[in-house]
């Protein structure tokens, strides 16, 4: 995983020619997420994985320009798109969790580490409940003293409504619970940037009010959410901008 | 799908039913007349004493003769056990009690080796050339320095603790290393850490060339090694060749088998010599076995 | 004597705590233990790079490995043996027939099992359990720590194993070992040389104490597996 701040200079392709002018242009100074000429190609179909960024696979998606800076505290962007269209991997990418095939993204936050991705099935430590908080805990960037470590297992557990869970194994919970421990979790720590994978799929409505309360919440506090899901629902009804990955190509929208 | 299955399992269990009555088959023809069970020492075996004896006399009489070598505790044990059908070792004490509690019947003495004196060349204790081996071991005791001992009941080790004994030293100075292990190991570690040991005179000769020692004390009496060929008393155990046994054993003492035994030559060099009826050679065992309970106290506590 | 006498006779060794018979167990254990402390390290390491990394000729190594783990033990010692002799490359460091050169042997035998055994374990780990933690701001460190809890049946059914191996295997503590009383004699070593000498008893009761520790480690095992889904302390 290098950082996804690391630039490619492979500009050969026609669309880029645009791009290239683009690329130059400097970010936008309050810009939270500044991006210029990002791209991905999948590797070629022959499973050669040698050559797995060789620029000749196929385009999954290209953002040639963007600037996005939350008309508020928060921001809450609803990433649509069809199945297939590439949102897992452009969250992925902007988490820095992958590599682009090209371009530059910039996070005008401390530290990649403070964009927080929430993996579609949120994965839960084999731990208990509040095994899987202490772990978050322990592991945030900023250093906490035991004590206020425990505070924040406690408020946490409070926040996400699973405190007389805590010593169950979080692999016995519900979906829904689930979720919200998984949110709890990353949340722990504050993050400035939450990008949460399709968070509403199996959740029944129930569980998904619930989320929507959450995140509300978060963004109330000035986390920047962006959330994907390949159709409107109780998650995107709040959102301020929606960014639509349609035949390769990022259209953003504001919805104030 | 399940019935098929259990077929299958059945037929798989017939198999291996089948195959173990196959192999329980075999087993009875160990007991037929035409094989003889001899438990020996590994120097016995591993000088070619052996292999160059019995053939001949295999194909003469028309047996097997099927040699278990391993140590003289060992080979006195399988006696008892009613494992084998005759014993040829070399610790006169133990085979002393061996016969007087019944386990072994007709002992003959059939020859003598020597035991050697092996040190590092730098000779850091200055045995060599000492003549007598009892005096060599205290000063090797007294210099602290390495002792490899066999440390596994054999004959050898058995030998090893008498020299002790009549040398009048304790072996638990820190240079004595107790390794229980055969002749062949003992001389390479011995090599390898430079330390002095007790070697038969065949495993010595058959791996000088490999070993980094010499011979430092040589041809003191004490150092005589003699074989006693007994056989398994056959009132203990049932299905023993005690024929076939004694008539191995009166072979190995009688004027040609003593010959034989005359004849074998290791790198050229005479290692045993037929002793039936010495009287020299009667008087070294006597005085080997002076104290009847030697063997019992070894056999009880075989880490001292 | 009867099988039933010699396992009386090795129960009463046993109970009067022979001095010498727990100070050769107390060697087995001691070399065995060392050995597993020095191997698991790397061996984790490499299986993780195994899990975590596709480099050219990775199902070679994986392959390499495997067989390495069918080596006889012997072989192993004896390579050892031609390296520590006072000839060999390593002759220098005077270790043939210490301690030191018992936990080598046991190392290297250690290492190929534990390998493979911790490379299936991290393996059977969700790729995502290594991305969350990192998500959440784990050095990677302690991620790798978090996949081997994850894993932690897995890892311990491979701690198990290789300890196994190594407490009972006889060939090399035998070569490089020496077998000297006191200072290298183990338990196998101890039961090849009491066999040799005819001496039984001694020797099914230090078979005994292999096998209470085998059932031990296993009901240990058992034990875990079947808390298996209850909470672990973090």
């Amino acid at each position: 995983m290098s950082p996804p701040t690391s630039s490619s200079s492979s500009a050969t392709t026609d669309e880029s020619l645009s791009a290239a002018t683009a690329a130059a242009a400097p970010c936008a100074r309050h810009a939270l997420l500044c991006v210029r000429d990002l791209h991905y190609r999948l590797p070629p179909a022959a499973r050669g994985t040698a050559d797995a960024c060789d620029a000749s696979g196929r385009l999954l998606w290209q953002v040639p320009l963007l600037d996005w800076t939350p008309a508020h505290s928060g921001g809450w962007v609803h990433l649509k798109g069809d199945n297939g269209s590439g949102k897992t991997t452009l969250l992925r990418v902007l988490a820095g969790m992958q590599s682009p095939t090209g371009g530059e993204l910039q996070w005008a936050v401390p530290g990649t580490e403070r964009v927080h991705y929430l993996h579609q099935q949120p994965y839960l430590f084999d731990t208990s409940v509040s095994g899987n908080l202490v772990l978050a805990a322990r592991w945030q960037p900023q250093r906490r003293s035991a004590g206020q470590q425990r505070v924040q297992v406690e408020e946490m557990l409070d926040w996400s409504g699973l405190s007389d869970k805590a010593r169950q194994p979080a692999r016995s919970l519900s979906g829904g619970e689930r979720a919200r421990l998984a949110l709890a979790r990353a949340w722990l720590s504050r993050p400035p940037v939450l990008l949460l994978d399709e968070p509403a799929a199996n959740l029944d409505q129930a569980a998904v009010e619930q989320l929507a309360t959450r995140l509300e919440q978060m963004c109330r506090e000035g986390c920047a959410v962006i959330l994907s899901s390949h159709q409107d629902n109780a998650l995107s009804d709040g959102c301020s901008a929606r960014w639509t990955l349609t035949e390769g190509r990022l259209h953003t929208e504001s919805l104030l | 799908m399940q019935h098929r299955h259990s077929v299958s399992a059945h037929r798989l269990l017939g198999a291996i039913a089948a195959l173990s009555l196959g192999a329980l088959s075999i087993l009875p023809v160990q007991a037929a007349d035409n094989i003889i069970r001899l438990a020996t020492t590994t120097s016995t075996y591993n000088s070619g004493l052996l292999d160059n004896l019995l053939p001949p006399y295999e194909k003469a009489h028309d047996v097997t003769i099927q040699v278990i070598a391993v140590g003289t505790g060992k080979a006195l044990r399988m006696g008892q056990d009613g494992d084998v059908d005759v014993v040829m070792t070399h610790a006169p004490g133990a085979e002393r009690t061996f016969v007087d509690a019944g386990y072994g019947v007709e002992p003959h003495g059939v020859m003598y080796n020597d035991f050697v004196l092996l040190g590092p060349k730098a000779d850091p204790a200055a045995v060599k050339g000492m003549q007598d081996v009892d005096a060599a071991l205290s000063k090797i005791a007294t210099a602290n320095a390495g002792f490899v001992s066999r440390g596994d009941d054999s004959g050898t080790h058995k030998k090893e603790l008498t020299l002790w004994k009549s040398a009048d030293v304790v072996p638990e100075f820190s240079g004595y290393k107790s390794v229980g292990q055969g002749m062949g190991k003992v001389l390479s570690m011995a090599s390898e850490l430079q330390d002095y040991t007790l070697s038969d005179r065949g495993t010595w000769l058959a791996m000088q060339d490999k070993l980094d020692l010499s011979v430092l004390v040589e041809g003191d009496a004490r150092l005589f090694n003699p074989y006693q060929v007994i056989l398994v008393n056959p009132a203990n155990h049932e299905g023993l060749n005690t024929d076939g046994a004694r008539e191995l054993a009166e072979w190995l003492i009688s004027k040609e088998g003593q010959q034989a035994i005359n004849d074998f030559r290791l790198k050229g060099k005479a290692l045993f010599h037929a002793s039936h009826g010495e009287t020299g050679f009667d008087a070294q065992q006597t005085a080997d076995s002076t104290s009847p309970s030697q063997g019992k106290v070894e056999q009880a506590e075989p880490r001292s | 004597m009867s099988l039933w006498e010699t396992t009386q006779e090795a129960m009463g060794l046993l109970l009067r705590m022979d001095a010498a018979l727990w100070e050769i167990i107390g060697v087995s254990f001691r070399v065995s233990l060392l050995a597993m402390l020095a191997a698991v390290p790397p061996a984790l390491l490499i299986a993780f790079v195994l899990v975590r990394c596709a480099f050219p000729g990775r199902w070679l190594l994986i392959s390499l490995v495997n067989t390495l783990m069918a080596v006889p033990t012997v072989v192993v010692g004896l390579l050892l043996f031609i390296l520590l002799s006072r000839a060999g490359p390593l002759g220098d460091w005077h270790l043939l027939f210490s301690q030191p050169a018992m936990i080598m042997g046991q190392i290297l035998l250690a290492l190929p099992i534990l390998v493979v055994m911790l490379h299936a374990a991290l393996a059977s780990v969700d790729k995502r359990a290594w991305e969350t933690a990192l998500q959440l701001g784990a050095s990677r460190p302690a991620a790798l720590w978090r996949l081997v809890m994850e894993a932690r049946f897995g890892v311990m059914a491979a701690l198990v194993a290789a300890f196994g191996r190594i407490i009972a295997e006889v060939g090399c503590a035998m070569m490089v070992g020496g077998n000297i009383a006191g200072f290298t004699r183990n338990i196998t070593t101890a039961i090849a040389l009491e066999t040799l000498k005819g001496e039984y008893a001694q020797g099914v009761a230090l078979g005994m104490v292999l096998l209470v520790l085998a059932l031990a480690l296993n009901l240990l095992l058992g034990l875990l597996r079947g808390r298996g889904q209850l909470a672990v302390q973090a």
